[in-house]
């Protein structure tokens, strides 16, 4: 009994120093075990079976909701609306109803700079009821006003006087905004037959 | 039958580097259509040793890939990680004012401003592609070294960028993290090693659910 015990004990603290010896190997990404591994995750949509041979193109124009700015308040992936402003026709037929509420996603801020650089947002995956998202050309880019084009003379104009003209350097770009008063079209190509 | 034999082994260098050109017009060219990028950017193998630098993106709108940076590539999510950075700048250079010119020039002089914005939308080009995400951080943390400070430098620590990157990945993308092919990977286990720090920032913002920006190092 007491050999079996002995046995047991030896066998078991082998596998405990193999598992001690493995976790010092290879660090465990604790912030992923503890707060993502116990949820359900779906895996990403992805576009690698496509064929842009069709050139019929359904245009969707939409409005946002409410006004957004790269100043403040919104980051990678908030979640945006969008309303439709006209019936979407295919085929003599409405495939997306005029006032529709979509939903995108934001998928990066810039802020603006120094030196003119403008902000910028830029909004994708638009979720469009009963189309597939794989079929829009949706990357939308909305930027601030590009000011370097005013500083760039500014600046050469200024720079006999000496360190003047580097001050121009601080200008800065514009907010990039989007309003509902902008115009925004998508494109829909039913015909990108995926393979 | 010399000359056969002549003509193979002089080749041999050249067979080499049209195999790699052909792999990395593969990679791009697939980067670029699942993200339906409508801008002409083309991709050229360099087998010159120089800095990573990316102004070939932005003047001509094309991807030089030098050979000291393929010799860091290990697998297809590196080689495509290592384009998609490069694709950003590429498409910024194709829009703006004046044709893209002002942007480049922009981009050049501030690189500093759109190296994470340049990140994250490398991230989405290879989430889209069936690329996995994480390669961008193995490849990065083995490819670009770390400055002892970025307050007066152009560009960011790189450290930081990682940070920023793992964040974007952990909170648009988690899949990836959750299914982690990369934990078995020295880089990534190096990078792992070195973002302690920045890693606990993330898990307190996490708990906190605050919506802050937070100040990687």
């Amino acid at each position: 009994m007491n050999n079996l015990l002995h046995i047991f004990i030896y066998i078991l603290s082998f596998f405990l120093s193999i598992n001690y010896a493995y976790s010092m190997v290879n660090m465990q990404d604790n912030l992923v075990e503890t707060t993502l591994k116990k949820n359900n995750i779906e895996q990403p949509v992805t576009n690698t079976n496509y064929n842009y041979e069709n050139l019929e193109a359904v245009a969707i124009k939409l409005k946002i909701q409410n006004k957004i700015t790269s100043k403040k308040d919104i980051q990678d992936g908030d979640i945006i609306t969008f309303i439709v402003k006209d019936d979407v026709f295919y085929d003599n037929k409405i495939i997306v109803n005029r006032g529709t509420v979509i939903n995108a996603k934001i998928k990066a801020v810039l802020k603006r700079g120094l030196g003119g650089i403008p902000g910028q947002i830029v909004i994708d995956d638009f979720e469009i009821p009963n189309i597939d998202s794989r079929k829009l050309k949706s990357h939308y880019i909305k930027r601030g006003r590009n000011t370097t084009l005013l500083i760039l003379p500014l600046k050469w104009a200024l720079t006999p006087i000496p360190f003047v003209g580097s001050f121009t350097n601080l200008i800065l770009g514009g907010h990039a905004k989007i309003s509902p008063d902008d115009n925004i079209t998508i494109f829909y190509y039913p015909n990108w037959h995926l393979k | 039958m010399s000359l056969n034999r002549s003509f193979a082994v002089s080749d041999s260098d050249i067979l080499q580097d049209i195999k790699i050109q052909n792999h990395i017009d593969k990679v791009g060219l697939k980067l670029l259509n699942a993200n339906k990028i409508d801008r002409r950017i083309i991709f050229v193998y360099d087998k010159k040793d120089k800095k990573i630098k990316g102004e070939p993106s932005l003047t001509k709108r094309q991807v030089i890939v030098y050979k000291n940076v393929v010799n860091h590539i290990s697998d297809d999510n590196e080689i495509a990680a290592m384009l998609s950075s490069e694709i950003c700048k590429a498409m910024e250079a194709h829009s703006g004012p004046l044709k893209g010119i002002v942007s480049s020039i922009q981009v050049k002089f501030a690189p500093k401003k759109y190296e994470i914005f340049f990140d994250k939308k490398s991230v989405d080009l290879l989430v889209k592609a069936g690329y996995n995400p994480l390669a961008l951080i193995t490849f990065i943390n083995k490819s670009y070294p770390q400055k002892r400070s970025d307050k007066i430098s152009t560009h960011n620590l790189t450290s930081k960028r990682l940070a920023n990157i793992y964040e974007y990945i952990y909170f648009q993308y988690p899949y990836f993290l959750a299914n982690n092919e990369y934990i078995n990977n020295e880089s990534y286990q190096n990078f792992l090693l070195n973002s302690f720090d920045n890693r606990k920032k993330l898990e307190m913002k996490i708990y906190k659910n605050s919506k802050e920006r937070i100040k990687y190092e």
